[in-house]
Order: structure tokens, then sequence, then C-alpha cells
């Protein structure tokens, strides 16, 4: 995806497992597979609900229907949303309201069973209520999956993470335990951002 | 991050919540003065018997209590609209906890008042000495552990939590006298239970000076040293120094 951006610089490395995931030769369908995405505007394809859910895993090649029938209801049950749409899992996804559309795309992600979600304010574009939804589900998800979640609401990273970075202008500033960066940080830089000093 | 004024809770982006944070700081300030003029009324009425001034002690409590309710509610009121983070988090907790120490103080106080009200036949044998001598202790405690906060001094706070074993240690010495003297001269024992109450509330606001003087080096350094004795107060403040 960087290498569509002239202007796009990086430093360091990003190792899944110890790998650098842009090291030459690493199996970028399968990177993709191992790391699900979701990001601030949900993105459902113009499908049905249940095949949203079932295109990752058709794309793998599965055909087997009682194995996608299952996950699909797995992947949905998880994402909090199969009590609202088991009845209609046929009819288009883009009738869904936002905050639902944002949990089916996020079943959609877990439906391949990644090891890590990358969630990109998976909550900036939804009502309160829905955003709630959407925070419990990380609670419940962070059993399962690594999530790294990017947010600007503060108060939603003291909420649902157990680490927190903080980044500033593209440069890591801090990292530790949510509890001591909210409580106790170290740098002054996250002190003064945390508690809204930033003119 | 060490806090090491109170200039470290000023030049948030709200000019507003600037200056809520400075009232409650302000006002935590008042409440301490209003204790320390009711334990040093106490205190001197006890001594001199001067029933006005034990009575001045006594009313304070209800300002003291008004105050309280104040600042809780000025607390409750930051957190829900506000959600302070880091130090200004911290300044808020330490605060809510300080009143409610100084309240109990306030309390202690009023029984000691109340207590020096019934000494009509003046001082048992026992008791003078050790009562003008905790109570000089107890004075200072509550005076540097409110001087503490006003500086942000957690060295001064440290050493208000070191005094208050000294306490501990002379209330024990003064209870074995006051025992023993109620054993060898029974007609004293009414009023040695009164000088017994009030040197165990004079100990009970030691206590609380100590609590304060915890809830400061919280705020400060971030470190929560309750239930710490001074041993452990020490090793932590010192690891936390060489950081």
């Amino acid at each position: 995806m960087n290498d569509l951006v002239d202007s796009c610089n990086i430093d360091g490395q990003i190792t899944l497992d110890k790998e650098n995931i842009y090291a030459k030769g690493v199996d970028v369908a399968d990177l993709r597979r191992r790391v699900g995405m979701v990001f601030q505007k949900p993105n459902p394809f113009p499908k049905s609900i249940f095949e949203n859910v079932a295109y990752g895993l058709r794309i793998q090649g599965i055909k087997k229907k009682r194995l996608i029938n299952d996950t699909v209801e797995w992947a949905l049950k998880s994402a909090a949303l199969w009590d609202e749409v088991k009845d209609r899992l046929h009819e288009s996804a883009l009738g869904m309201s936002g905050g639902q559309q944002q949990r089916l795309v996020i079943a959609r992600t877990i439906a391949v069973k990644p090891e890590i979600l990358l969630l990109d304010e998976p909550a900036s574009s939804l009502d309160p209520i829905s955003t709630l939804k959407i925070e419990e589900l990380i609670h419940e998800l962070k059993k399962d999956f690594t999530i790294v979640i990017v947010t600007h609401n503060m108060q939603q990273a003291a909420r649902v993470s157990d680490y927190t970075a903080f980044m500033y202008m593209g440069d890591l500033i801090e990292f530790g335990t949510t509890d001591q960066l909210f409580t106790n940080p170290v740098q002054k830089q996250t002190e003064d951002y945390i508690t809204g000093r930033y003119g | 991050m060490n806090i090491t004024n109170k200039d470290g809770h000023v030049g948030h982006i709200s000019q507003q919540f600037n200056t809520e944070l400075d009232e409650i700081l302000t006002h935590l300030m008042t409440m301490g003065g209003l204790i320390e003029q009711q334990l040093k009324d106490a205190i001197l009425g006890l001594k001199s018997g001067d029933t006005d001034l034990l009575q001045g002690a006594i009313k304070a409590d209800d300002q003291i209590n008004i105050m309280e309710m104040h600042l809780d509610e000025q607390c409750t009121r930051i957190i829900a609209r506000r959600q302070p983070a880091a130090s200004d988090l911290r300044l808020v907790i330490a605060i809510s906890k300080a009143v409610a120490d100084l309240e109990r103080m306030g309390d202690e106080i009023c029984r000691i008042a109340n207590s020096a009200n019934k000494l009509t036949k003046g001082f048992p044998g026992e008791g003078y000495a050790q009562v003008r001598h905790i109570s000089d202790l107890v004075a200072t405690m509550v005076s540097d552990s409110l001087t503490a906060f006003a500086r942000y001094d957690a060295d001064l706070a440290y050493q208000v939590a070191k005094r208050d074993d000294e306490v501990d240690q002379e209330y024990k010495f003064a209870m074995r006298a006051l025992v023993t003297q109620m054993m060898e001269e029974p007609q004293t024992i009414k009023q040695s239970m009164h000088i017994i109450w009030i040197l165990r509330s004079l100990e009970r606001v030691g206590d609380h000076a100590q609590n304060v003087a915890q809830h400061l080096i919280y705020l400060v350094k971030g470190i929560n040293v309750s239930h710490s004795s001074v041993a452990q107060m020490h090793a932590t403040l010192d690891m936390d120094d060489k950081h």
C-alpha cells in the first residue's frame, strides 16, 4: 500500500513473529490474512450481509458450505451482530446502520481468523451508543486476537487498551501500560497532550 | 512524571479548567487553615481551661463540614466534565482524599474539645505533660502536611509520615502511665479516661495528617505510599529519585 504513495518514508521495522514484514519474499497475501484491517469509515461490499462475511473465506478457496455457514455465524456472533441480522442475512449490507456496518466489517475481518486486528479510528464516525458497542466488542475480541487500535479519543484509548503508545507527528513519544500512561506518564509531551495543554 | 509545583496545573487550552483546578487547591488550603486554628484553639482551651476557646473549636466543625461537601462537589464536577488525566487526575484524587482526612481531623478535634469541657477538675497527676508533648507533635504534623501540600514538597511530607511513628510511640508511653495511675489512684479514673480519649483523638489527628502527606506524595511522585511503613516509603521514594 505504501508503494502507492511517493512521499512515504519509513524508518525502523515492523516485525511479525520476528520477521520484518517488508522483507523480500514475504507473501503479501498471507500477511494480509494474518493482519486484518478495519478503517474509520465502514466499507461493506455492495453484497448481502452473509456474502460480506463469507468473502474472505471464498477467496481463500473454501467451498464447503457447512464450514462457510458456521464461520459466518461465528464471526457475526463474535462481532455482536448476529441477533440483529440473523433474519436478514441475505439483504444488502448497505441497508444497515453505520454502527452495524462497522461491526459487519469487523465480522468480515475476523472470519478469516487473523492473528492481529488493526483498527484505525473504528468508532470515530459512529454515535455514542454504537461506539460503546464497538468498544465492548474490542474488549471481547482481545481475548482471541491481538488488537492495535488508532484513536484520537483519549478516553477511548484509556477505556479499551492494555498498553498505549503516544505518537506525535510521526514520532513515538512514549509507550507504556495504559494505567501508567494515563496516571503518571514519563514524558512531558505525553503529559501535556493527555491533559489538554497542546495549543 | 513528577510534578514540582502548582504551576504544573496551568497551561491547559481551557482557561476555565486551569481556574477550576486552582480553586480546589485554594479551597483545600483554606479548609486546612481552619483545621489548624481549630486544633490550636482546642489545645489551648484544654491547657488553660478556657471554655470559650473550646466552644469555638466545636463550632468550627460546622464550617469544616460545609467546606468538605463543597470541595467534594467541585471534585466530582471536574471528574464528570473534564475527565482529568495524569497529574491533573492525581491532583483531583489527592484533594478529594485529603478533604476526607481533613474533615475527620475536624471531628477528632471536636471530640478533644468536648472531652476537655468535661475535665472540670483539671488534669490528674499524670497526663498534662503527655498531652502537651503529643499535642505539640501533632500540631506540627498538621501544619507541615498542609505546607507540604502548598509547596508540593514530598520531602516534607515524608518527614510528616516519619513523625507519626514518634506520636504512636509517645501515645503508648502515655497510655501506660495513665493506666498505672488509674490502678494506683482509682479516684482519678474519670479524669484519666477523659485524658485517654483526648490522647486517642490527638493520635488519630496525627494519623490523618500522615494520610494527607501520603496523598501529596501520590500527587507529586505518582506513587501510592498508603499503608507503607516509613522504611518502605524511604526505599520507594529513593528508588524513584534515582530514575
